[in-house]
């Protein structure tokens, strides 16, 4: 089987290509009781969701839900070191457990760790934003959201956190330095993307680059990518991409990539001096490619999931159009959520669906399909 | 005489049957009989009636099912052998199979058992797996928006399932075993007196379902192998049953009782790449019905009153993926519909070319969902059908039917018109036929109520609404028959499921489509007990709603199937080779993801080894194409095989 093939092979490259400890292969996440469960008979599993490196460190948001979503403990941030498995385990739940539930989105900006708490799908609270000192692996400051202020993707700015939300097309923040609910708060409106809908519309992702804010909406009626300003929120430019995008990142060569779960398409967008922004479309992928859910970079390749086909692909994005020049498959019916580069051939996988015998999966591209 | 006709005349005790008679052989028996009374027409199906009597004008395909003896069939096979036609699988035999008709949704289109609609719980599209094949005598299948005749929902068209009926004494049986322990029983036994005839069948099915399939694991790159796997959690099993009575009451008047049950049990096994080895359905539902009808004088008339219900319980089933049936967070769902309803029907002659038909209905409708309870509504229809005939050999046939279900009303007018242009010639078969309609399709109680988890309700729905033309010309040989149509229909307010964020989604009233196709059919009979017939559908479906979707193709909706196959048939031996051949098709909304093109070839052969007894041998997907895939990336199985037993008494 290629699995096996892609772990002998994983096996033989270990230590030869690069100075770092090879990742496991399989790399457990907490469960149980370490989850702590509202009702240890009915608890969560861990549902890890997206990942940010920091350091030698992959940082997890788990969003230690049951198998009906329902929330099924606190929330939690984990710090992995790929080569060894988890190493710090924060509770991001607060003093009375309910604080955060179902973590699901983190980034950081080189010290701290800021992770969007959607909260219970089924019911109301749990809603939040958590700082995390990953130093001291601890939960530092926690910003409380209304229900109405389901947030899904985060990125950190220089003054402040910017969240996109899950139930309409706006823009929420908190300021860093008082860490309290800036636009969004009674005083000062949420940043409200125009973004075409007639059913719904909502803010899957966000991604700060250089002295620019990018938020994706995602709706009925069309796929935006938008460039604004990190302070104020204040819209530069705006590029339609494909059908119901899921999620951006910044590629090697400074420009934004965006995949579709609609039309099963990637699109990069690159923005121009004068503050706008243009999208061409890069790649439309297989047939038998579904879901794409997850996008990131190394230093030089793309790399994406696909959670309905079970695939993770390496893509190089400096040709047009973009060439996929890898691409493995992941454990059957893992829904493989986010992606996580190590360098250029090996990333870590998170799988949404993976029950607690996998949480994360390493992969290594030098051993997959060309 | 023409044998179909004879056969028909026969049958005809009363007027009613008289005016179907009418309505079916409008001018065409007569030209047949008129200028080549020795000549034995071939329908499309063959044998048997053209179409359905509601629907005399309307382009129609009637399958005979014993056409099929000897050889494994389900409904959904039955059906995709008929021109504008779609079927869509979950998978291999026994697992959810749904109907489209001319592009139509699977909620689209009716399926009628003996007159009664079926629906599935929630009040849905039919699971076909769920029909016992082996228990109908033959499928007619209307196309267009028929509405006016057959009531809201019939916007695609319409199937009806006719089961077999007693004919005296007499007694069969069927058995087939196939690959992957695919095994059929079936058995029936006729009986009766001088007052009345009835027919009680059974029929069992189960297979284990693990079949062998291939997937490329690693699509992106061009030329990689494709991975064998075994399908999983796809086994099932179900029994079915059927007892039909027909009761003499008098000298024109016949009590007609039937009753028709399910029971199934199998695994839900995902799609390939997301494998749900841990769920579950079990489902029951059966219908009841009882007709009284009879003549006096020129005016005939049909009471009936019956009742439906279906139940399905998941089990292990959750929003994404699977569960642990038992615990607490993966409780079962059980969803129940009941109907009832009663109808009565007079039909008047009032000449000679002319019979108008008056249609009342009334019932209502259920429906429990654990997650939400119980929600019902009443139903209401008035109709009126025209059945004239012109000078000029022509026929129409106007209806109207109004209608209230729950609170949505609407009226749902249609016509349909045949005309025979040359009396006499070569040409006197010839054929010319069109129709156009306008109706509805009311959202489903699921729809409105049900909360199914990860799919919300939304009470506020309104209507479906569409409206078709549809033309078409047929040439009835006495070996050969023809038949062309093209249709064009619109569809608005059309239900489509929306995200509804973060993670559910929720129907609403937002979609239009355009759906235009050709339909041809060609049967030839030919020497030596040779038939050859070929089936054809050219579809084009446009989704017009507003923003990115508008434009694009709708998914599912092949814009090329083809069908072809030979058979012959002996009092010795039998035999098929088919090929049933579906062009790529759009698997999303955006034209940018297809389902590769599809050929499959199936074959069979027997022969009467004693008596009555009758052995066959059949193979299916004789290419052995392991990477075919129905909706959802669902796999479907490779080259089967199968041996037959069959015989009377």
């Amino acid at each position: 089987m290629r699995r096996t093939v892609l772990l002998l092979a994983f096996a033989a490259a270990c230590g030869s290509a690069h100075n770092a400890r090879p990742p496991l292969t399989k790399i457990p996440l907490p469960k149980g009781t370490a989850l702590k469960p509202y009702d240890a008979a009915n608890p969560g599993t861990p549902h890890p969701y997206n990942m940010v490196q920091l350091g030698d460190k992959l940082f997890v948001a788990l969003g230690n839900l049951r198998s009906d979503y329902s929330v099924g403990g606190p929330g939690f941030l984990v710090g992995v070191v790929p080569s060894q498995g988890f190493t710090d385990v924060v509770d991001l739940g607060g003093a009375d457990g309910h604080e955060c539930q179902n973590s699901g989105a983190v980034r950081t900006d080189g010290t701290l760790l800021y992770v969007t708490c959607a909260g219970d799908f089924n019911g109301t609270g749990g809603r939040a934003l958590v700082e995390v000192d990953p130093a001291a692996a601890k939960a530092t400051r926690t910003r409380r959201l209304s229900d109405a202020q389901s947030p899904s993707g985060v990125a950190v700015t220089a003054s402040k956190v910017w969240m996109g939300l899950s139930g309409s097309a706006s823009l929420i923040s908190v300021d860093r330095t008082s860490f309290a609910l800036a636009d969004g708060s009674d005083s000062q409106q949420a940043i409200e993307l125009e973004c075409p809908h007639k059913i719904y519309a909502y803010v899957p992702d966000l991604l700060a680059v250089g002295s620019d804010l990018y938020a994706l909406c995602s709706s009925d009626q069309a796929g935006v990518l938008f460039r604004l300003d990190p302070a104020s929120g204040a819209l530069r430019g705006q590029a339609n991409v494909g059908a119901t995008p899921t999620a951006l990142a910044a590629t090697p060569d400074g420009r934004v990539a965006v995949v579709c779960s609609g039309d099963n398409t990637l699109w990069v967008a690159t923005p121009a001096q004068s503050g706008t922004i243009t999208a061409q479309l890069a790649h439309t992928y297989a047939n038998g490619t579904s879901t794409l859910q997850g996008v990131r970079s190394s230093a030089r390749y793309v790399f994406t999931t696909a959670s309905g086909s079970n695939t993770v692909q390496k893509i190089d994005v400096s040709v047009s159009p973009a060439k996929v020049v890898a691409e493995a498959t992941m454990d059957t019916g893992t829904a493989p959520w986010d992606v996580a580069p190590i360098n250029d051939d090996e990333v870590v996988v998170s799988g949404s669906l993976s029950d607690d015998l996998i949480g994360l999966t390493a992969v290594d591209f030098k051993a997959a399909p060309q | 005489m023409p044998r179909v006709f004879a056969a028909l005349r026969r049958s005809i005790r009363f007027a009613s049957a008289a005016l179907a008679a009418l309505a079916l052989t409008p001018l065409h028996a007569r030209a047949q009989e008129a200028s080549r009374p020795e000549a034995e027409p071939v329908d499309i199906t063959v044998t048997g009636p053209l179409g359905s009597s509601r629907a005399p004008a309307a382009q129609a395909t009637v399958i005979q099912a014993d056409k099929f003896a000897g050889e494994v069939r389900s409904v959904a096979e039955l059906l995709s052998t008929a021109p504008g036609v779609s079927v869509h699988a979950l998978g291999g035999p026994g697992q959810t199979t749904t109907l489209s008709l001319r592009g139509a949704s699977a909620d689209q289109s009716l399926v009628l058992l003996d007159g009664i609609p079926l629906h599935g719980p929630g009040g849905g599209a039919v699971d076909l797996a769920t029909l016992p094949a082996a228990l109908l005598d033959r499928l007619v299948i209307s196309r267009g928006v028929l509405g006016a005749q057959f009531g809201a929902g019939a916007l695609g068209g319409v199937v009806e399932l006719v089961p077999r009926k007693g004919k005296g004494r007499g007694a069969g049986a069927q058995l087939s075993v196939g690959s992957y322990w695919t095994t059929r029983l079936s058995a029936d036994v006729e009986f009766g007196d001088g007052g009345g005839s009835g027919l009680a069948g059974i029929d069992l099915d189960t297979t284990e379902g693990d079949f062998t399939y291939s997937r490329q694991t690693t699509p992106e790159i061009a030329g990689s192998p494709s991975d064998d796997f075994t399908r999983q959690n796809a086994d099932a099993r179900r029994g079915s049953g059927l007892f039909r009575w027909a009761q003499d009451l008098g000298a024109q008047t016949e009590l007609d009782v039937i009753f028709q049950g399910s029971a199934g049990w199998r695994g839900l096994p995902g799609p390939s790449s997301s494998p749900t080895l841990r769920s579950r359905a079990l489902d029951q539902g059966g219908v009841l019905g009882a007709r009284v009808r009879g003549t006096e004088g020129t005016v005939a008339w049909t009471a009936r009153v019956w009742g439906r219900l279906d139940r399905l319980e998941l089990r292990g089933v959750q929003v994404v993926g699977d569960c642990v049936d038992g615990d607490p967070s993966c409780p079962r769902t059980t969803e129940r519909s009941t109907a009832a309803q009663a109808e009565a029907e007079i039909a008047v002659q009032l000449s000679d070319a002319q019979w108008l038909r008056i249609t009342a209905s009334g019932g209502e409708e259920w429906i429990f969902g654990s997650p939400t309870g119980s929600h019902r509504r009443a139903s209401g229809a008035l109709a009126a059908m025209d059945d004239l005939r012109l000078p000029g050999r022509v026929s129409i046939h106007p209806a109207l039917r109004a209608e209230i279900v729950g609170t949505q009303a609407a009226l749902s007018p249609g016509i349909a018109a045949a005309w025979l242009p040359f009396d006499a010639g070569w040409l006197a078969p010839l054929e010319l036929r069109a129709g156009a309609g306008l109706s509805f399709r009311p959202a489903t109680l699921a729809e409105l109520y049900l909360d199914q988890g990860g799919v919300l309700p939304n009470p506020d729905l309104q209507p479906e609404r569409a409206w078709s033309v549809d033309a078409g010309v047929r040439w009835r040989g006495q070996a050969l028959t023809v038949s062309v149509g093209g249709f064009w229909s619109r569809y608005r307010e059309l239900i489509s499921y929306e995200l509804f964020p973060p993670v559910r989604v929720k129907p609403f009233n937002v979609s239009a489509a355009r759906i235009a196709g050709i339909e041809v059919q060609v049967v030839a009979q030919l020497p030596q007990a040779l038939t050859a017939e070929v089936a054809y559908s050219y579809l084009q479906a446009v989704n017009l709603r507003e923003g990115i979707e508008g434009g694009h193709h709708l998914s599912y909706r092949p814009p090329h199937r083809l069908f072809a196959r030979g058979a012959r048939r002996t009092d010795r031996i039998e035999g098929y080779l088919e090929a049933n051949a579906t062009s790529s098709m759009p698997r999303n909304k955006f034209d940018t993801a297809y389902l590769p093109a599809q050929l499959t070839v199936n074959a069979g052969v027997g022969a009467r080894i004693a008596g009555t007894l009758w052995l066959d041998l059949e193979a299916k997907n004789l290419l052995d194409d392991r990477t075919q895939e129905d909706l959802f990336q669902y796999p479907l199985p490779g080259f089967t095989l199968a041996a037959l037993a069959r015989a009377r008494f």
